[in-house]
């Protein structure tokens, strides 16, 4: 907004919206507004990794098998939808055969080479840990848990 | 090219200055300055905020201790009990409470864990305490048996944290009953109390 006495500008306010006199599309106007849209896309694509992180996974899978796990009964099979580990797999170039491990009473998930997370199940029995596959042996993002009396 | 440019602007009644920085000039046609310093302090702001939010939110563990504590008690009860009616095992051939009754044993429970990343004895640890109490509901005189495993020093943890909010870091404690009969029908009251620790990987 201007303010303009005698043909001099007296008082020029910071607001970003300023008209112009002539109808003009400000350049700066349009680079503020690319500014913003590019800031605002930043932070969203921020959220939405952070959300999807394969360290954040790795702990929601481990004690989500560790639980049911513990909830399961001998003899069980039970099929865990996993589909966006093997996504994050894919990217990180990760056999998705290697993502559960279970060693004794202990889960272990891998999404990355570098990461893992484990967690602890109390339930005394064996289980064995292995990803579905197809007809035409490729993975179909499912993982298949069978839970056995220890030492069967 | 971004230049700095102060500019004054003197107010109408000529009393008050008001300065202030911009990043682009007055261009030929005499447009404003658009981008202030300002607006960038501001961005700065909003993102330092969300940023430390979203790590703030993601950076916490989920605590998934009550739940396993439930799970566990599913567990414990339904090996104490089988439709309605107490286990066998639980009593001795004179038909009193077996003082043997291995609990871990019978229920199929493991409190150890050895984790890869974390070795020594402190992995090692009992990070469960589990806790049977029995009483007859026709004598008054209270507790008539009682079972226990894990680690009992847990157990003072659930006195003094008693559900408040600035004692998360010390153990989760799950406390429930149920009631069954024995083989003469002998009504019991079974409360079963259990503790989960694991503090370091359910608290930050």
């Amino acid at each position: 907004m201007k303010i303009k006495k005698r043909g001099k500008t007296l008082f020029t306010s910071s607001s970003f919206f300023t008209k112009s006199e002539r109808g003009e599309i400000l350049v700066e106007n349009v680079l503020f507004i690319v500014l913003n849209i590019i800031f605002i896309s930043i932070l969203i694509l921020f959220l939405f990794k952070q959300g999807s992180g394969a360290a954040l996974l790795e702990q929601t899978y481990s004690k989500q098998i560790a639980l049911m796990i513990d909830s399961a009964k001998p003899v069980m099979e039970i099929k865990l939808n996993m589909e966006k580990a093997q996504k994050i797999t894919e990217k990180n170039k990760i056999d998705f055969n290697q993502v559960v491990s279970i060693t004794g009473n202990v889960v272990n998930v891998k999404l990355s080479q570098k990461t893992g997370y484990e967690y602890s199940f109390f339930n005394d029995v064996e289980v064995k840990a292995f990803p579905e596959t197809n007809s035409q042996n490729e993975y179909t993002g499912v993982y298949i848990f069978t839970i056995n009396k220890n030492g069967q | 090219m971004i230049k700095n440019k102060k500019v004054k602007h003197i107010l109408r009644k000529g009393i008050k200055e008001i300065s202030h920085y911009v990043f682009f000039p007055k261009n030929r046609i005499g447009a404003e300055k658009i981008i202030s310093v300002y607006w960038f302090v501001i961005l700065i702001i909003i993102a330092g905020a969300v940023v430390a939010m979203v790590s703030l939110f993601y950076g916490s563990p989920y605590d998934v201790r009550v739940t396993e504590a439930n799970i566990m008690i599913n567990q414990v009860s339904n090996c104490l009990s089988e439709n309605g009616k107490l286990n066998q095992k639980l009593f001795s051939e004179d038909k009193t409470f077996n003082e043997n009754f291995n609990l871990k044993k019978e229920c199929n429970l493991i409190f150890e864990a050895k984790f890869k990343n974390q070795p020594g004895p402190s992995s090692e640890r009992d990070e469960y305490f589990l806790e049977a109490e029995f009483y007859d509901l026709n004598n008054s005189s209270g507790k008539v048996f009682e079972l226990f495993e894990g680690n009992s020093n847990l157990k003072t943890d659930c006195k003094i944290a008693e559900g408040e909010k600035k004692y998360k870091r010390l153990s989760k404690c799950v406390d429930r009953e149920f009631y069954s009969l024995d083989s003469e029908n002998q009504a019991y009251k079974i409360n079963i109390l259990s503790i989960v620790r694991k503090t370091e990987k359910n608290v930050k």
